[in-house]
């Protein structure tokens, strides 16, 4: 493990620090609201957070781990690691997707009013979480696009989601207390819980997907492919064939290896120098690449 | 039965100048059916005419496969003129630097003209 990785494994152990002691407050104040509250969406709120302060505390202690354990042990990163805690969060929020649902749909055939002390409890927790969750939201997505990772995506995408839930419970206590003379203004809290349970659903979609294709190794998708081969043109008269090119993601990190024939006249100090170049330019071109380029006169699927 | 192709390749020959028609598609899907067609060619002559009139669509599968053909010509001291190519293949070949070595002929006529100065 170089200097960068050591450096990018700590910056998320930071960043996975933050979120375990932002997640462990947010529980504590949505199971205190659903205690003294009759609400189905504080109820849904509360197992949320809970399930997803149990995948923060699983992929903060991993990701300690595996940094105190240094390069040795873990030459190439903590690509799979990512990608796995990435599906382990996709799973914890689909479970919530399900709770949010079976709670909707159990309050929208048997709806009543909510009531209790626990209801200004939670708008007031959702004004502060809301303030909390955008802010975490945006640094989230900052250092996904500074350092693109599955974990931090998947982080990203958690806080948004729990900025809109916030959101939206607030609109829901808000409006079901202020409407509550009229007898419709039952369905307004199930129903609200049913729009963050399917934001949750289509934020789960998207990093189920995403893990699975780079746990199982599919190549770079097409618009770094077209850098490669842009960088190959570049270089057309540096190498005398194109033999392949493999590539793969591993979390942050992007592999690519390039199969090329040479000219046997060429001096081997001259292909070491096109080689060099040839890699250097790619490495620029794509953030996290680590490119390998293989002298061979043999064609490779 | 095998799986229907989305690219289909004509091949005519006159007097050593070899013309290919690519029409549909050249992506993952039909790069190697591509590959092995016009590597067939390419082993029969030293002049060649790529013409992509009715090619709608290349991915980076095709661009790898385009930069194969022109080692192989360069390879055996060959020609390959790239003909009219339409605003999307033309636009991937611009991004895709592959402008800066490729032969680009308006049509058929002016690619034989090339071939012949």
């Amino acid at each position: 493990m170089n200097t960068a990785a050591v450096g990018d494994g700590i910056t998320r152990e930071k960043a996975l620090r933050g979120l375990f002691i932002a997640g462990l407050i947010d529980v504590l104040f949505t199971s205190a609201a659903f205690l003294l509250a009759n609400s189905s969406v504080l109820l849904a709120d509360f197992l949320k957070t809970f399930i997803e302060l149990i995948a923060i505390t699983l992929s903060w202690v991993a990701v300690r781990k595996i940094n105190s354990g240094g390069g040795k042990t873990y030459q190439y990163g903590l690509g799979k690691l990512e990608n796995i805690s990435s599906l382990f969060v996709a799973l914890v929020m689909l479970l919530s997707f399900l709770i949010i649902t079976a709670n909707a749909i159990r309050n929208i055939l048997c709806p009543g009013h909510i009531e209790g002390v626990g209801l200004w409890v939670s708008i007031g927790a959702q004004l502060i979480y809301s303030g909390i969750n955008g802010t975490l939201y945006l640094k989230n997505r900052r250092l996904s696009r500074e350092a693109p990772s599955p974990l931090m995506d998947s982080q990203t995408r958690l806080f948004l989601t729990r900025f809109i839930g916030n959101v939206f419970i607030l609109l829901s206590l808000g409006l079901s207390m202020a409407l509550a003379a009229h007898a419709w203004s039952s369905y307004i809290d199930p129903a609200a819980s049913l729009v963050i349970a399917f934001s949750i659903l289509f934020a789960t979609l998207g990093i189920f997907s995403s893990s699975v294709r780079d746990l199982l190794d599919r190549t770079l998708e097409e618009e770094r492919q077209i850098m490669i081969l842009a960088e190959l043109a570049h270089h057309f008269h540096d190498y005398e064939e194109l033999h392949g090119i493999r590539s793969r993601r591993s979390g942050a990190q992007v592999y690519v290896e390039i199969f090329l024939g040479f000219d046997p006249e060429k001096k081997v100090g001259d292909v070491q120098k096109a080689i060099d170049r040839i890699r250097r330019d790619i490495q620029g071109r794509i953030q996290g690449s680590e490119v390998a380029i293989v002298m061979t006169n043999e064609t490779v699927s | 039965m095998s799986k229907p192709t989305k690219i289909e390749i004509t091949h005519q020959e006159e007097q050593g100048l070899h013309i290919l028609h690519l029409s549909g598609r050249l992506d993952t899907e039909t790069a190697p059916h591509a590959e092995s067609r016009v590597m067939e060619v390419i082993e029969k002559g030293d002049t060649f005419i790529m013409n992509l009139q009715d090619l709608v669509y290349i991915s980076s599968a095709g661009l790898r496969l385009i930069l194969v053909f022109m080692k192989k010509t360069k390879k055996k001291n060959a020609r390959m003129i790239f003909c009219a190519p339409g605003e999307h293949v033309l636009k991937v070949f611009e991004i895709s630097n592959f402008l800066e070595f490729l032969e680009i002929a308006e049509n058929i006529e002016e690619a034989v003209l090339k071939l012949r100065r």
